[in-house]
């Protein structure tokens, strides 16, 4: 397989879910070899990991988010997705480590204080991770210091508030608050079950999504 | 007011009539149908693969769930329309409109707690660790609807007995729900005791474990099941929206 043959079949496995050859979904792909495998052989053709990463990868999500809005796919399928893209990821993280392939910028992500709910929040950290975003996940009952302190060591992160309850929106609200305060021009993203643009409004935050493929819209208008 | 009970573990405490009684695994029941709609697939267009999985991880988690209930059922309550309360046993709930419009009848309260235990959430953060989110989050939707399973089988026994007592029993309303703000938990639960299936709140009125239901029932001569006003409800998001609908627990 040439380059742009490796890497297309890299972007279809991606994009119907085909993580590694044991795999058995999709069906009408059994026994094929999945991310996992064709990323190994694309490295050790000598295929750039930006080339993987940005002509294969990004474009494979790009297309599964397209097919989410459209509404040809759901939740399920995207997950698979990702998955799929993960396992090509990990393949790419010591060139990640190296700083050999840059990604769109830092998101750093969590549940607010008071919280302990993270399947939300876990999902939108997988998708934006496989829109090319370096994702630090600060977990769940996180507080303000939390958040802070990660900034500080994260320069030029976005970041994004997840709460489930209608008491750790107030909490959310506070956080907001706190972040903005130190680091005016952070850009901050909300969401979670009871979260509308209204409250984001209220709370001085930039964006809200109710889902990560509106999380992922967002954080690539400020990549440009 | 006498009120006799059947089955269960009897307990007396401020209530005038309480029970704590376990699950049985078989009494709580998931359908592969719910949890395709709560992953957002129309139902005619989950492909095989999905609805297999979705059966595997329903039978993982029967496996492993202890369900348990509880309730306490309280007399006198007494309703302020006007501000939307309800005073229970020195307790002040901020029901508001919706719950106060199905409760206001009622010449007793019946609280109530249950929950699945801490296994599926347990599991469903094991198999989200592993990078199989799809199942992670199969499992956490399973859990949340053994939960509101647990919800109806606690309701079904509050509706038998206030049947063999010559009562009827309202809806189930939680804190959290219909307009209803969470943090009246913290009433709920102090009136609950500390028989409540080993149920905790944090200060955000977050029960632990998550897979818990806490909430009330009327109980009366005079009062009715009515549908669920959820078109009066802004709460879009309410994983409940509309699905209690018409359903009837006596």
């Amino acid at each position: 397989m040439n380059e742009q043959e490796i890497l297309n079949k890299i972007l279809e496995c991606v994009e119907f879910g085909k993580v590694n050859k044991a795999a058995p979904y999709p069906p009408n792909m059994k026994g094929l070899d999945g991310t996992d495998e064709l990323t190994k052989i694309a490295l050790e053709q000598g295929v750039s990991p930006s080339a993987i990463l940005n002509d294969a990868l990004i474009k494979a999500m790009e297309k599964v988010g397209q097919k989410f809005s459209e509404k040809k796919i759901f939740v399920p399928q995207m997950l698979i997705s990702a998955k799929a893209m993960n396992a090509a990821m990990v393949h790419l993280k010591p060139y990640f480590q190296s700083g050999q392939v840059q990604r769109k910028g830092k998101f750093i992500i969590g549940t607010v204080a008071g919280d302990l709910h993270d399947i939300g929040k876990n999902l939108v950290a997988m998708i934006v991770e496989g829109a090319g975003w370096e994702v630090i996940d600060l977990g769940v009952d996180v507080s303000s210091q939390k958040f802070i302190q990660s900034i500080e060591q994260n320069d030029q992160a976005v970041v994004g508030l997840s709460a489930l309850l209608t008491t750790t929106m107030q909490n959310m609200k506070s956080i907001a608050h706190d972040i903005k305060a130190r680091f005016p021009n952070i850009r901050l993203i909300i969401g979670g079950a009871p979260i509308n643009d209204s409250f984001r409004a209220e709370i001085g935050a930039d964006g809200y999504a109710p889902d990560p493929q509106g999380t992922v819209a967002f954080l690539n208008t400020l990549a440009g | 007011m006498t009120f006799n009970y059947s089955g269960g573990e009897t307990i007396y405490t401020e209530a005038f009539h309480s029970g704590s009684f376990t699950i049985n695994q078989q009494q709580v029941t998931v359908k592969v149908p719910r949890i395709v709609e709560l992953l957002g697939v129309p139902v005619n267009q989950a492909d095989r693969y999905l609805t297999e999985l979705i059966s595997e991880e329903i039978e993982k988690c029967h496996s492993i769930c202890n369900p348990k209930g509880y309730y306490a059922i309280f007399p006198n309550p007494v309703f302020s329309h006007e501000s939307e309360e309800m005073h229970l046993s020195g307790k002040t709930f901020h029901i508001k409109k919706m719950v106060a419009a199905g409760l206001k009848k009622s010449s007793s309260i019946a609280l109530f707690a249950g929950t699945c235990g801490e296994e599926i959430e347990q599991q469903s953060r094991q198999l989200i660790g592993e990078g199989h989110h799809l199942e992670g989050l199969i499992t956490d939707l399973i859990g949340s609807e053994i939960a509101e399973s647990i919800a109806g089988v606690i309701h079904k026994k509050i509706g038998e007995e206030a049947t063999q007592n010559g009562y009827k029993v309202t809806n189930r309303y939680s804190p959290g729900y219909c307009q209803w703000n969470v943090a009246d938990q913290q009433s709920l639960f102090t009136l609950l005791g500390e028989k409540n299936c080993g149920i905790r709140l944090t200060d955000s009125s977050l029960m632990l474990p998550i897979k818990s239901v806490s909430g009330i029932v009327g109980l009366g001569t005079e009062v009715q099941f009515r549908h669920y006003s959820c078109n009066q409800c802004d709460a879009a998001y309410c994983l409940y929206r509309d699905k209690k609908r018409g359903i009837k627990t006596h």
